[in-house]
């Protein structure tokens, strides 16, 4: 044998080779399958580790209920994550929808917290607000694993590759967005202020200690006096994590004072912009607030029936640090957005006027 | 020179062959490390804090958040003056790479 022999074999052999690869290539749909089992393999991976996620925050909110020494705890948890959905009322007759939506809410609300109560006769309302935020971020966690698991499996039965190539493309970034909800759990159990605190912070900067007089369910006022003005200051009731109904609240106020307010000012935490920074202060009208619309629609009403102002002021923050502890940067915007309201006040109503402050947000840890 | 020539071509097939073989097996790897990279991301090391302040402003004292704490809390006696000291802040400190990209802002 010479060498030419020996080279020319692999040559031909390695040629064929690359031909069958590129006929194999151009000519079936073999890469259309293989594509299809690389979208498959991706999102079960991807999945895999969601499934590992929901599991964490699970076996977290049972690890705290166990703690707490409450007794079936899997029973529990595992009818929190199925049962409390809502539907929505109906829309095309939109009489009262506000009103029906409300009532939807408040009833799933009081269902919720009468079951766990019931589930937990000794637990205070501070540490029972706590346990039930955590329980609902859980059960959100949970829909959401539910929801893409559907679709993949969907798209395995049906071999429908652009279902799975959405969800391939997409779960990388659902996952990111999962994480802190994940981490929220934890937050929420051990009542460490997160940054949609702010609103409830800047509430605070402002009475103090002072009394917390109750006036809605979980949600408190107290009043200062202010260089003459006195200002009613609303928040959710603290320490616990609850948002309170902030609306209904300034509702109850403004009749008390019999619509006679000159300023409505709420605070309220806000998404920024990719690319802004966190802690940014800034200042506009309307009723900061991010309920489904219940709540607004009060202060809005409120706001119109006294001819009084309503300002909003919001510190911006990303999604993920809204639901994390509170960062420096949102200490910060605190301290600012505490000064802005101050001028607002000094600046825009006078010495005897009634003023509402309503710091809007979760008020986990802030008293 | 005829030899010469083919044997190169051979040589150049084969690294061809070897390379896509690797980046067969490469690509294949990559799905199992995903797991671990998207945990370590998030892993970052968290340490929270809790400010205290006297009432008369003398005094601050900052400790590491405990269980319980919460902003406005009333968190022992001021050592100057002996009037209550209240928890007034309380925030988390992350490791975080920041970033340098577009940074044009108006405050
Ligand atoms: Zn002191």
């Amino acid at each position: 044998m010479t060498n030419m022999q020996v080279g020319g074999d692999w040559n031909t052999i390695l040629t064929a080779l690359l031909w069958l690869v590129f006929m194999l290539y151009m000519l079936s749909d073999l890469p259309q399958k293989t594509q299809f089992m690389r979208y498959e393999k991706g999102v079960a991976v991807r999945l895999g580790v969601l499934e590992g996620l929901v599991k964490e925050s699970i076996s977290k909110v049972k690890s705290y209920l166990v703690k707490l020494g409450v007794s079936s705890v899997d029973a529990l948890v595992n009818s929190t994550l199925e049962n409390y959905f809502a539907i929505e009322p109906v829309s095309i007759e939109p009489t009262d929808i506000i009103k029906r939506l409300d009532h939807i809410i408040t009833v799933n609300e009081d269902k919720f917290k009468g079951d766990l109560r019931k589930a937990m006769p000794n637990i205070g309302r501070h540490m029972l607000n706590n346990i039930a935020v955590s329980l609902a971020v859980t059960s959100a966690l949970y829909t959401v694993y539910k929801i893409l698991r559907h679709y993949y499996l969907l798209g395995k039965k049906y071999e429908n590759w652009i279902l799975l190539m959405q969800l391939y493309i997409a779960l990388p970034q659902i996952v990111r967005e999962l994480l802190p909800y994940v981490r929220a759990v934890e937050t929420f159990a051990k009542g460490i202020p997160i940054g949609d605190s702010a609103g409830p912070m800047v509430a605070f900067k402002l009475v103090g200690l002072s009394p917390r007089i109750d006036i809605e369910e979980d949600t408190v006022y107290s009043v200062v006096e202010l260089e003459g003005r006195k200002v009613y200051v609303i928040k959710a009731k603290g320490p616990g994590a609850t948002v309170g109904k902030p609306g209904k609240a300034v509702a109850k106020i403004a009749e008390m004072l019999s619509y006679n307010i000159s300023r409505i000012i709420t605070v309220d935490a806000a998404l920024k912009l990719e690319g802004e920074p966190t802690g940014l202060v800034a200042e506009g009208s309307g009723a900061a607030i991010g309920d489904v619309g219940p709540e607004k629609i009060e202060i809005e009403r409120v706001a119109v029936r006294c001819g009084a102002p309503l300002d909003a002021v919001i510190v911006k923050m990303s999604n993920e640090e809204a639901i994390k502890p509170m960062v420096k940067e949102i200490v910060e915007g605190v301290e600012k957005a505490y000064q802005m309201v101050l001028e607002i006040i000094r600046n825009r109503t006078k010495p005897g006027d009634n003023v509402v402050v309503v710091g809007i947000g979760n008020t986990v840890g802030v008293y | 020179m005829m030899l010469m020539q083919s044997d190169i071509i051979t040589v150049l097939l084969i690294a061809i062959v070897i390379g896509l073989l690797a980046y067969l097996i490469k690509s294949s790897l990559d799905y199992s490390k995903e797991r671990k990279e998207i945990m370590e991301k998030e892993s970052r090391p968290v340490k929270i804090i809790a400010v205290a302040s006297c009432q008369q402003n003398d005094y601050t004292m900052e400790r590491e958040f405990r269980e319980g704490d919460f902003i406005g809390k009333i968190d022992g006696a001021c050592p100057k003056c002996g009037s209550q000291m209240i928890i007034i802040k309380i925030y988390s400190l992350y490791m975080e790479t920041p970033q340098k990209s577009f940074k044009l802002q108006l405050r």
